[in-house]
């Protein structure tokens, strides 16, 4: 019954930004700025489905046209065909054919509700935090050691919850900490590196490509989107509409 | 498919959720209120989602509210609602104590606001099914 009033995914999400915009003043040019930044790695990678379309300005995005307001085209992830994998096995193994073995050192998961409605803020996101703090007490590891981030990004939205809810800012401050190029390959926190499913893309169970590209950063071979000295990475993903969240501190075992 | 099809009403709803929709049918509205905690339900749930319990009691509640977020949707999800867009839909914080989601109508996409005051009203898409909506209060 979700459905029933022509709501989409996109008008899902559009109603969390709306809310998180009027609450701390998050502004669409902040959202565009990580289209921006995560279309710059994609165009450093040569598998990105995006990538060959070239760099995104601010006003680009804001001149895209509009989906679910605030949300713009540019604000959301396309859908593509694709497909990822990863091999599994231990790290002696690993090590032996060559690879710097790349493990969890932690991980969580957080499921907060499942209507809208059970949350008393749709602009802050428990699940979220609890997920990343299990995560992180496990690995025995704080946000200022993680050198570059992997954040589900299905809307430009997403990232800037993220961000909040495992505290690389306050809550409210996502939109700040990601201007003026905060999420880019040499930003306070690289994010998204590869463009994430903005730009890199968004098939089937795309976080894959996430968990990828940190491996390929802690192993120090992502080429000229390498994150100099790259050694803690943090993965989250969400589901639903920010019900769910999983999330993962990645480095060398 | 008619064109009321294509808008998505609901299908193999469970016994214990028609009478929210029995209520729309007859332009009220009614909840669940959980027996324990006396928290609201919405949309209709087996458990409560503050204290997990299960009894509860429909309930009727005023259709009064105020807009806590909204989005106007310019791509809709099928021809039938893309031929109705741009449209507003919003999260709007009823006064009863519990948010409910529904359409806007009768504003200018423009003037929508958060905070903006809105009542219940009922679009009788079928013989069988009404749709909450919203309206501005006057």
């Amino acid at each position: 019954m979700v459905h029933i009033n022509g709501t989409t995914r996109v008008s899902d999400y559009a109603v969390l930004a709306r809310r998180h915009m009027h609450d701390y003043g998050t502004t669409p040019a902040q959202l565009a700025e990580v289209a921006v930044a995560q279309r710059h790695g994609a165009t450093l990678h040569p598998l990105s489905v995006n990538g060959s379309r070239g760099e995104l300005s601010i006003d680009d995005v804001l001149a895209s046209r509009m989906i679910a307001d605030p949300l713009r085209l540019l604000d959301c992830c396309p859908i593509n065909q694709g497909g990822g994998a990863i091999v599994v096995t231990s790290a002696e193994h690993a090590r032996s054919v060559g690879n710097p073995p790349i493990g969890f050192l932690g991980y969580g998961e957080g499921h907060s509700h499942i209507d809208p409605n059970a949350l008393p803020s749709l602009s802050y996101f428990p699940a979220a935090s609890i997920a990343a703090e299990t995560a992180f007490g496990m690995a025995g590891l704080t946000s200022e050691d993680i050198d570059v981030a992997g954040i589900g990004d299905h809307f430009t939205i997403n990232v800037i919850f993220g961000l909040e809810a495992r505290g690389f800012c306050e809550v409210g401050e996502g939109g700040q900490f990601v201007e003026r190029g905060g999420l880019s390959i040499g930003g306070r926190l690289p994010t998204n590196t590869n463009g994430g499913y903005l730009s890199f893309s968004h098939a089937g169970r795309m976080g894959i490509y996430t968990l990828i590209e940190l491996v390929e950063q802690l192993r120090n071979r992502a080429g000229p989107r390498q994150v100099a000295g790259a050694k803690y990475g943090y993965l989250n993903g969400t589901g639903g509409a920010m019900q769910n969240n999983f999330s993962a501190i990645l480095g060398e075992v | 498919m008619s064109e009321t099809d294509e808008k998505f009403l609901p299908e193999d709803l469970p016994n214990w959720q028609i009478p929210y929709w029995d209520a729309l049918r007859d332009h009220r509205l009614a909840v669940q209120r959980c027996n324990e905690c006396g928290s609201l339900r919405n949309v209709p749930k087996e458990l409560c989602a503050h204290c997990h319990s299960a009894g509860a009691t429909w309930t009727e509640i005023p259709g009064g509210g105020e807009i806590y977020t909204y989005t106007v949707v310019h791509r809709a999800p099928t021809p039938a609602y893309q031929a109705e867009a741009p449209y507003v839909l919003a999260h709007v914080a009823m006064d009863a104590g519990i948010r409910m989601i529904g359409r806007v109508r009768d504003i200018d996409p423009e003037e929508v606001r958060i905070g903006l005051r809105v009542k219940a009203s009922y679009d009788d898409v079928s013989s069988l099914w009404t749709l909450l909506q919203f309206e501005p209060e006057t």
